[in-house]
C-alpha cells in the first residue's frame, strides 16, 4: 500500500517563525532599552535640550550632568548591572559545569526543543489514520507505521513535538530503553529519561491525550515504568496489533 | 594521610548512620555519637572535623552556616524512587548546600539525587550503607577510608611552626574550586580568598590587608589584579600566577612585574611553550600544573550501552567541531545502528557573545537541521540538558570525543577517561602535551580523521578491547588529573618553585 507522504506542517513552522519574531522582538526591545539607558544617550538628550532652550537648558546643565555621572558610577559599581564589556568580560569558561550568570542570548525557555521542532523537516499531519506519538525504537515504529502515521518522540524535544502533533494516543513502549535514543528508559539509572516520559504523561493528560503503555519483559526490567502504570490510560501486550494499541487509547479516553 | 586527631560528631539513630559512625572508629576517627538530632550545643573544644546527621536529623537551628563543608550527609530515609525522581525531598533540599558530601547507598540513589539536586552533583558519593549482614561490610570500611584520605590530606609541609597563610585571589574561581577545597582540609593551612569585583576591579583596601597577612598569594587569573600584587608583595612573600589561554592572547599580562613573581602556572606544555614565546619571562617560571577531574564525583560504573555510545562535552563556539562528531556518528551509525552520540553543552543561543556572532548563529542552525534532517542521526544523536551532573551523565557514555580546532587544554577527555570511558582525540595543537598520543589521531582533517577514530570505536566495541582501553586510561586520569594528584602539585608549588616545563606532560609514563 502507497503510503501518502505527510506533508510539512505549515502551522509548526508559522509558530517556529512567530516564536523567533518574538524573540527577536524581546532582543531588540532590551537592547533599546539598554540604548537608552546610556550615559552617550542621556549626555545627547541632555545637550539637545540645551540647545533647544539654552536660558533654562544652562541653568540645569550642572544638575543634570551630576545625575547621570552618579546614575554612571552606580551602574558600574553594581556587579551585576549589566553585560560586561569585552575588554573585561574576562576568559569565556568551558561549557558544562554551573551555568554563568547573566542575561540568556534569547527569553525563551525551551530553546533547543523549539530550534529542533523547527529543523524538523516533517511532522505528521494528515488524520486519514491514527496518529501515534511513540516513544519506541525503530523497529516497533516501522511495525506500527504499516496502519498508522506514526511520529517518533525523541528525549530532545519530545514535549515540543507532541504539543505540536497532538495525537490520538501517546505510546510508551517498554522495549524503547533497550539502546537508542531512550536508553535506559524505565530504569531509574538514567533520570533524565525517566522525568521526560513523566514530563510526556503529564503533558498528555492535561491535553486528553491517552497514554498507552507497551508493556516489557517484567517490571523489574523497567522498574520505573511499573511503578507509572497508574499513570497510563491502558496497557498492551508486546506485541498487540495496532488495532488493539489504538482501540486501547480509545477506549481509556 | 591525616586520621589521627580527626573528630567526627554523629547523630541520629539510624542504622546506617550508625554504621556509618563505626566505620569512622574503626578508621581512626575520634567519635562522638548522640541519639536524635544535632545537638545545638557542640561540647567540643574545636569544630567537629565531620558531623554526620540525615537530614531529618537536621533541626532548623542546626542547618546553620557553621555546619558548612563539614556535613556528611547520609542520603537514607527518602521517599521511593518514583518520588525522588519527581523531586527531592525538602529536608534534603535545604541540608545539601552544607554538605561536603552527600553519602548514597547505592548508584541508582546518587543518580536520582544528582538529577534533583544539581547544586550536591560533584558531592555524591557511594557507601555501601547497607545491612550489616549483607556482604560488603569491609567494602564500608575501604570507602570510608579513601573518602576520609581525599578529605584530609596529609600535611604537605611537615615542619612548619605554624600554618602557611595562603591568599586565592581571583573574579573567576570555580577552575580553583577543588583545590580551595582541599586546602581547607590541610591542617596546616590558613586559606583566604580575595573574591575581586571583576577581572580587572578590586578593593585595594582588602588585597592590601591580605598582602600584609599572607605568606603565599596566588593570583587565579593574569589579570590587572595579578599585576596589582606583582607591585604590592612584600619582600620575600611568594607569588603565584595561573596564566590561561584567554590572558595570553591579551594585553593583561603587560602589566605584570614578573621579577616579583615566582611561578607562572600554565595548564599545558605547549602553552607554557606559548606563554615564554608570547612574553619573553623566564622559562625557569613558567611551569606546568594540568587541570584537575575528580575521580571521586566520575568514576561509577557504566551502563550497559556504554561501548556504543560517543559523549561530546561542549560543542560552542563552533571550533569545537560537532560537525565531526557527526561524522563519525553517521559512519558508526552505518557500521551498526546501536551506536548513538550524546551532548551535553550549551548552545549559541544561550550565550549571548556566541549568538551576536552571525556565523556561530549560522552553524548552530544548520547542525540542528543535519540533525533532524538525516535519519542516522535523527535517532543517533541527543542533546542531554546542560549542567553539573557530568558524572551521571558520563554512565552511559563508552567514548569521549575531543575535536576541536584548538584548545588550551578541554577538559573532557580528562573527566571521561577518569570516568573509565576512552577518550578519542583530534590532533589540535598541543594535545600531546596533555594526552598519551595513543588517543590522539593521526589524521587532522576530513574522511581520514573520521576512518581512523571510526575504526577505533568499531575494534574496541566489537572486539572487546573496550574494556582494556578504557582501565587504561582511567589510570593515566588518576595520575595525572585527579584531584588528590593535581593539589599536591598546587601543594608544592605555594611553597618552592616546580621544575620547569617539560615537552610533554609525563601521562605517557608507565
Amino acid at each position: 500500500m502507497d503510503v501518502p507522504t505527510p506533508p510539512v506542517l505549515d502551522a509548526a513552522d508559522l509558530a517556529r517563525r512567530l516564536r523567533e519574531t518574538e524573540a527577536e522582538l524581546a532582543r531588540v526591545t532590551l537592547r533599546l532599552r539598554r540604548l537608552e539607558d546610556s550615559t552617550s544617550v542621556q549626555v545627547a538628550r541632555l545637550l539637545r535640550g540645551v540647545a533647544k532652550n539654552p536660558r533654562k537648558g544652562l541653568a540645569d546643565l550642572p544638575h543634570a550632568a551630576a545625575r547621570i555621572a552618579r546614575r554612571r558610577r552606580g551602574r558600574r559599581a553594581r556587579p551585576d548591572s549589566s553585560s560586561p564589556t569585552v575588554r573585561e568580560r574576562g576568559p569565556a569558561t568551558r561549557g558544562t559545569g554551573t551555568p554563568r550568570a547573566g542575561a540568556p542570548a534569547e527569553p525563551a525557555a525551551q530553546r533547543l526543543p523549539d530550534r529542533l521542532l523547527a529543523a524538523s523537516a516533517v511532522l505528521v499531519t494528515t488524520r486519514d489514520r491514527p496518529v501515534l506519538a511513540v516513544v519506541a525504537d525503530e523497529v516497533a515504529r516501522q511495525r506500527w507505521g504499516d496502519e498508522a502515521h506514526v511520529q517518533p518522540l525523541r528525549p530532545d524535544d519530545a514535549l515540543a513535538v507532541l504539543a505540536t502533533v497532538l495525537p490520538d494516543v501517546l505510546v510508551v513502549d517498554a522495549a524503547a530503553g533497550r539502546d537508542g535514543p531512550w536508553s535506559g528508559l524505565g530504569t531509574y539509572e538514567v533520570p533524565e529519561r525517566d522525568r521526560t516520559v513523566l514530563d510526556l504523561l503529564r503533558a498528555a493528560r492535561d491535553r486528553g491525550v491517552p497514554a498507552v503503555l507497551v508493556r516489557g519483559s517484567g517490571p523489574e526490567e523497567v522498574p520505573m515504568l511499573a511503578d507509572t502504570r497508574n499513570l497510563f490510560s491502558a496497557e498492551v501486550a508486546p506485541d498487540a496489533a495496532i488495532a488493539d494499541l489504538v482501540a486501547a487509547g480509545r477506549g481509556a479516553a | 594521610m591525616r586520621r589521627d586527631g580527626l573528630s567526627a560528631l554523629v547523630a541520629g539513630d539510624r542504622p546506617e548512620v550508625g554504621r556509618l559512625a563505626g566505620a569512622l572508629e574503626r578508621a581512626g576517627v575520634n567519635v562522638r555519637r548522640a541519639t536524635g538530632a544535632v545537638p545545638a550545643e557542640d561540647d567540643s573544644e574545636r569544630p567537629r572535623d565531620i558531623v554526620v546527621a540525615a537530614s531529618t536529623d537536621l533541626p532548623a537551628a542546626a542547618t546553620a552556616p557553621g555546619l558548612a563543608g563539614r556535613l556528611w550527609l547520609p542520603a537514607v530515609g527518602l521517599p521511593s524512587d518514583l518520588e525522588l525522581l519527581v523531586a527531592a525531598p525538602a529536608a534534603l533540599v535545604d541540608a545539601a548546600p552544607l554538605a561536603r558530601w552527600v553519602l548514597c547507598p547505592s548508584e541508582r540513589v546518587r543518580g536520582l539525587v544528582d538529577a534533583g539536586l544539581a547544586a550536591v552533583a560533584k558531592r555524591t558519593v557511594v557507601l555501601p550503607l547497607g545491612t550489616e549482614d549483607e556482604p560488603g561490610a569491609g567494602d564500608l570500611d575501604a570507602a570510608v577510608a579513601a573518602l576520609l584520605d581525599r578529605t584530609f590530606p596529609a600535611t604537605p609541609w611537615p615542619g612548619r611552626t605554624r600554618p602557611l597563610r595562603v591568599v586565592v585571589a581571583g573574579h573567576a574561581l570555580h577552575f580553583l574550586d577543588a583545590i580551595t577545597e582541599w586546602l581547607r582540609g590541610v591542617d596546616d593551612v590558613e586559606l583566604r580568598i580575595d573574591h575581586v569585583t571583576s577581572f580587572a576591579r578590586h578593593d585595594e583596601a582588602a588585597s592590601a590587608a591580605h598582602v600584609e597577612w599572607a605568606d603565599t598569594v596566588l593570583c587565579e587569573w593574569a589579570s590587572p589584579v595579578a599585576a596589582w600584587y606583582s607591585r604590592h608583595k612584600r619582600p620575600g612573600q611568594r607569588l603565584v600566577v595561573r596564566l590561561h589561554r584567554a590572558e595570553l592572547y591579551s594585553s593583561w599580562w603587560h602589566d605584570i612585574d614578573i621579577e616579583a613573581v615566582d611561578q607562572v602556572v600554565c595548564v599545558s606544555g605547549h602553552y607554557a611553550r606559548l606563554t615564554r614565546e608570547t612574553t619573553g619571562w623566564p622559562a625557569e617560571k613558567v611551569v606546568v600544573i594540568p587541570n584537575y577531574v575528580d575521580s571521586a564525583v566520575l568514576d561509577r560504573p557504566k551502563l550497559a550501552g556504554a561501548p556504543f555510545t560517543l559523549g561530546m562535552m561542549g560543542v560552542t563556539p563552533r571550533r569545537k567541531r560537532l560537525d565531526l562528531a557527526l561524522d563519525l556518528t553517521e559512519r558508526l551509525q552505518a557500521a551498526d545502528p546501536r551506536f548513538s552520540l550524546h551532548v551535553k553543552s550549551q548552545f549559541a543561543w544561550d550565550l549571548p557573545w556566541a549568538w551576536r556572532d552571525p556565523e556561530e548563529r549560522a552553524a548552530a542552525e544548520q547542525v540542528l537541521r543535519r540533525v533532524r534532517g538525516v535519519p542516522a542521526l535523527a535517532d543517533g544523536v541527543v542533546f542531554d540538558a546542560y549542567g553539573p551532573d557530568v558524572g551521571a551523565w558520563l554512565r552511559k557514555v563508552g567514548w569521549v570525543v575531543s575535536l576541536s580546532d584548538d584548545e588550551s587544554f578541554h577538559l573532557a577527555p580528562a573527566e571521561g577517561m577518569a570516568s573509565g570511558a576512552v577518550p578519542l582525540i583530534r590532533p589540535w595543537p598541543g594535545a600531546e602535551t596533555i594526552y598519551d598520543r595513543r588517543w590522539i589521531a593521526s589524521a587532522d582533517e576530513g574522511a581520514g580523521l573520521v576512518e581512523e577514530l571510526a575504526d577505533r570505536v568499531l575494534a574496541g566495541a566489537r572486539d572487546g578491547t573496550w574494556d582494556a582501553l578504557r582501565s587504561e586510561a582511567q589510570r593515566q586520569a588518576r595520575r595525572s588529573f585527579d584531584v588528590v594528584a593535581v593539589c599536591e602539585r598546587f601543594a608544592r608549588v605555594l611553597v618552592e618553585d616546580l621544575e620547569p616545563a617539560a615537552a610533554e606532560f609525563p601521562v605517557r609514563a608507565g
